[in-house]
């Protein structure tokens, strides 16, 4: 079952599941970034056959959908946090508290490591590999995040790709990984931001690509996050978003 | 600011630099600007209708439905520029799915009404007829060239009929499994000749 999801993505982007199928293909896509990558490219495919049947819509009804549009409010864009300047001083707490959680999950990990809960399985499985290189440099945290019960896989995605965002609320913990990121200047870095419900974004922690790779996971603040997203900063990373966002993903929501 | 362009450029259908495509007049629209979201209408709405009309057959439903996918795409413009791919990409697919959706409550709702016809009854329609008779169609065509002529109905009955691949497979009078592979089959071979994967 889990097997054939994968090759639902063609069906899917031509709106050819039933109901049932595609519940279940929206569930999986967003947390398989080969199938995510498929939706996106089979989505545009779609559209592009879509022009085939191009046909003029009647004069009348610009006017209906102006006319129309007029009484609808738009959903909040996702903007930059109020300025808040107790950050700078949360931060310096937050680096404290986190080093010293990083020794006790530091010590924890090597009991924790076997324990590759259920729920994280599948991702564990799949980055199997991934941990393992990881965990040369940076011991256990990678494994730890990805096998952490609670932990959420939110695929990012943006007009050049996509990257896999772990994230335990558990571990106070985030996990990006991804491959063909295309690599920044020296005089930058990539940031990832909590989204939150009402649209705002709270920082969640700079990363770098090398060689187009990016693996990396430190620990975070606690957001009641509805999704992630990635901008470019300056290095040393922004208090809050100085450009657009160029990877966004949904949370997916669990019922724990 | 360091340039980021080079990682948010590129898709076939909107170039985000250029300050009439599809994608620029939507961000402008983001900003609540009406006449803007005027010409991502005037961008867009052939195809947009083009695609629910060959779904729904029926003009008056079609533009019932074209109206509510410009509404929806209208109230999330805001959150689209962040988002994924091509602007004329997700509108197409915010259109096609609420006709598909529309379609298949109708069928779902006559269906009870009228137990005697559980099987549609469906006069394949494939995609080349229509194709022959409209402007700008020689990309879609010569690409739709390169399937074979199973490959080519069954996407056709998918995408433009409306049906789930198993209907699709009831219809052709072929296993589920053999549909689903020429329709993944299929597309794969359009997308590479669109030239859409990075």
């Amino acid at each position: 079952m889990t097997n054939d999801l994968h090759h639902l993505a063609a069906a899917y982007a031509l709106d050819a599941l039933d109901d049932t199928e595609r519940d279940d293909f929206e569930t999986h896509y967003p947390t398989c970034s080969i199938c995510s990558q498929e939706v996106a490219d089979f989505h545009v495919t779609a559209s592009v056959l879509a022009g085939s049947a191009a046909s003029d819509a009647p004069e009348h009804l610009r006017t209906g959908v102006l006319t129309a549009i007029a009484e609808v409010r738009q959903v909040a864009p996702i903007v930059a946090p109020n300025q808040d300047n107790s950050a700078v001083t949360n931060d310096v707490a937050d680096l404290a508290r986190h080093r010293q959680r990083d020794q006790r999950l530091g010590r924890r990990s090597q009991w924790l490591l076997p324990l590759m809960a259920s729920a994280a399985a599948v991702v564990v499985a799949v980055l199997t590999t991934v941990a393992i290189l990881d965990s040369r440099t940076a011991p256990d945290s990678f494994a730890e995040v990805l096998a952490a019960p609670d932990a959420i896989v939110t695929t990012v995605v943006g007009e050049a790709g996509a990257l896999q965002v772990v994230w335990s609320r558990d571990q106070d913990r985030v996990a990006v990984f991804g491959n063909n990121v295309a690599d920044l200047d020296p005089e930058t870095t990539f940031e990832l931001w909590f989204v939150l419900d009402d649209g705002s974004v709270a920082k969640a922690g700079l990363f770098q690509s090398s060689d187009g790779v990016v693996r990396k996971t430190w620990m975070t603040e606690d957001h009641d996050a509805v999704g992630f997203g990635v901008t470019v900063e300056p290095a040393g990373g922004s208090a809050q978003p100085t450009s657009d966002i160029i990877y966004l993903g949904d949370v997916a929501q669990t019922t724990n | 600011m360091a340039d980021v362009r080079h990682i948010r450029r590129r898709r076939p259908d909107d170039d985000l630099e250029a300050v009439d495509s599809p994608a620029s007049a939507l961000r402008r629209a983001a900003k609540g600007d009406e006449a803007a979201f005027g010409e991502f209408y005037d961008m867009t709405q052939r195809r947009i209708f083009g695609v629910v009309l060959r779904v729904v057959r029926d003009r008056s439903l079609a533009e019932e439905i074209t109206q509510e996918v410009y509404v929806e795409i209208w109230r999330l413009a805001p959150r689209f520029d962040q988002q994924r791919g091509s602007a004329v990409s997700w509108a197409t697919t915010v259109a096609h799915r609420r006709a598909v959706d529309r379609v298949r409550s109708e069928q779902s709702r006559r269906d009870r009404e009228d137990r005697q016809h559980v099987t549609p009854v469906v006069v394949p329609d494939p995609v080349g007829d229509v194709v022959t008779d409209q402007l700008d169609n020689t990309r879609v065509h010569s690409a739709l060239a390169t399937l074979s002529e199973s490959q080519r109905e069954a996407v056709s009955l998918a995408y433009f009929s409306g049906y789930t691949y198993r209907e699709v497979a009831a219809v052709l009078e072929l296993p589920e499994g053999t549909v689903k592979t020429r329709i993944r089959d299929g597309l794969i071979r359009l997308r590479d000749h669109f030239g859409v994967t990075p």
